[in-house]
Order: C-alpha cells, then structure tokens, then sequence
C-alpha cells in the first residue's frame, strides 16, 4: 500500500498513513467542505489495509482540534476495525489529543474510549 | 437583535464562505474559547444537516425558508436556532431517530450523529420541535441550541 501524506487544509487535517511505519497520524481541524469525498477514500484504504492483517504494530494518533460529525465518524469506523485486530497478538496504540481545557473534545474522546472493549485508547490534554 | 442570520443558499458551495463569516462573528464577540468552539461547531452540524436533509420546494430555491440564526440570549449565552423544511410524513421517523440520541454509538447506528453533536457541544440543551409551515406537504424542523 503506498503511504499517504495530505498537508493541512483549511477545514481538514494534515494525514498520515504511514503504512511501511505502522503510523497513522490525523492533526488539526476536521471539517471538510464534502465530508465525503475527503474522508471517505481515507477510509476506504485504511480499512483495506488493516482487513489484510498486516504484521506491524500500529500507532494511530488523532490530534483534533476541531472536529465534525462525519469525522468522528471516520474515527470510530477505523477503531471498530482495530479492534478486531487485537485479537492477533500485536502492539496497538490508540491516543485522542484534545487541546487542553476544551471540554467538548475531552468528552468526545472519553465516550469513544468508553465503548471500545478490546483496546485502549489514552485521552489526553495537549498545550 | 440577531447576532448573525443566514437564509441561505445552504450547499457545500456555500458552507465555506458562511463558515468564515460566522467564524468572524464569534471572534467580534465577547466569546470564552470554549463558547466560541462549540457555537462553531454547532453552526457546522446545523449548516451540514439543512443542506443535506432538508426538503427541497419545487421549483423553488431554499433562500427564506431554511435559516440559522445567532441571538443573545442573556449577558453570557447564545442561541444558535436552525429551521428547515421536512416531508411531513417523515416527522414520526425523525422524531424516533432524536430518542436515540443517547449514546455516541446509538447516534452513528441512526445516522443522527451530527445532532448528538448538537447535544455534546450545547451541554444537553438541544431542543427541537415541529411546527406548521406555510406548505401543506411539510412542516418545519427547529432546533435549538444554548452555548
């Protein structure tokens, strides 16, 4: 799978899929103009990826800022899919950062951890 | 007096432009950072549900019958009130589809997360209601949300 790396636009996120890595990187705001046809694709080969139960450990690193409906969304499609990985023995990290003291990302990371059963997901305040 | 009214045209073409404006408005407004984050992510959700949900008239474009608006409600707090148009055989459905808003995961299974956003960024003080439009086929959508 070729890496993708997507700079920061004004209303999305600078992307990595770092698929020789393992390292999988959202930062910044979320709200596309055409959720999606900027999120789908994404997906679509995220999900492809992890469904050949590739060999590396993974590290996913969602650093929002500002987020919409259909990017949480996206997050929660790409976790339930990590989720069923766990069972392959593999080192899998998961970490929401929300800017320090806002409360509504704080909570949206804390509900999205709360109903995964397989992994963890740290939540944690960033400056 | 209306902090900010918009009546559209509400499309993807437009949700740049608005996002902008409205995002200006808030910094002009005496804001904390966490009011001005989630009255911007509820005019997002509202802005995104009226251009993908609302009923569209024939013959007719959507300038003056769907609407977000921001009000002063008192010395610190806003209200971001959205309406718009729906099929008026579709009101029990939706209203089924707003009692799932109790759960993140619940709210992804109906399609109803952008309004459990709503929800999340107004602290549970998400309202709505149906009223009686001007069209007999349809009523009219409110929701209302207190930063």
């Amino acid at each position: 799978m070729t890496n993708v790396y997507l700079p920061a636009g004004e209303r999305t996120p600078e992307v990595t899929l770092d698929f020789d890595a393992g390292r999988f990187y959202f930062t910044g705001e979320s709200y596309p103009e055409k959720p999606e046809e900027f999120l789908e694709p994404i997906r679509a080969k995220l999900v492809d990826w992890l469904r050949l139960l590739p060999s590396h450990d993974l590290d996913f690193q969602f650093k929002f800022t500002h987020v919409d409906s259909p990017s949480i969304k996206l997050v929660m499609e790409i976790i339930e899919e990590i989720e069923e990985l766990n069972h392959h023995n593999k080192s899998i990290t998961v970490a929401w950062h929300y800017p320090n003291g806002n409360r509504t990302l704080k909570e949206l990371g804390e509900e999205i951890a709360s109903e995964l059963s397989h992994i963890r997901m740290a939540v944690i305040p960033q400056d | 007096m209306n902090a900010y009214s918009y009546e559209g045209p509400f499309s993807s073409a437009y949700f740049t432009d608005e996002s902008l404006k409205f995002r200006d408005i808030l910094r002009s407004l005496n804001c904390d950072r966490q009011q001005a984050y989630d009255l911007f992510s509820s005019f997002i959700e509202l802005f995104h549900n009226i251009s993908q949900h609302a009923a569209k008239l024939p013959s007719q474009n959507d300038a003056f019958i769907n609407s977000i608006t921001l009000v002063h409600s008192d010395e610190k707090h806003y209200s971001l009130k959205a309406q718009n148009l729906i099929p008026r055989h579709l009101e029990q459905a939706l209203q089924e589809r707003l009692l799932s808003l109790n759960s993140l995961s619940n709210a992804k299974q109906h399609s109803v997360m952008g309004l459990y956003l709503l929800m999340k960024s107004s602290r549970q003080t998400l309202t709505w209601t149906f009223t009686k439009s001007n069209y007999s086929a349809f009523k009219t959508f409110n929701l209302i949300v207190h930063c």
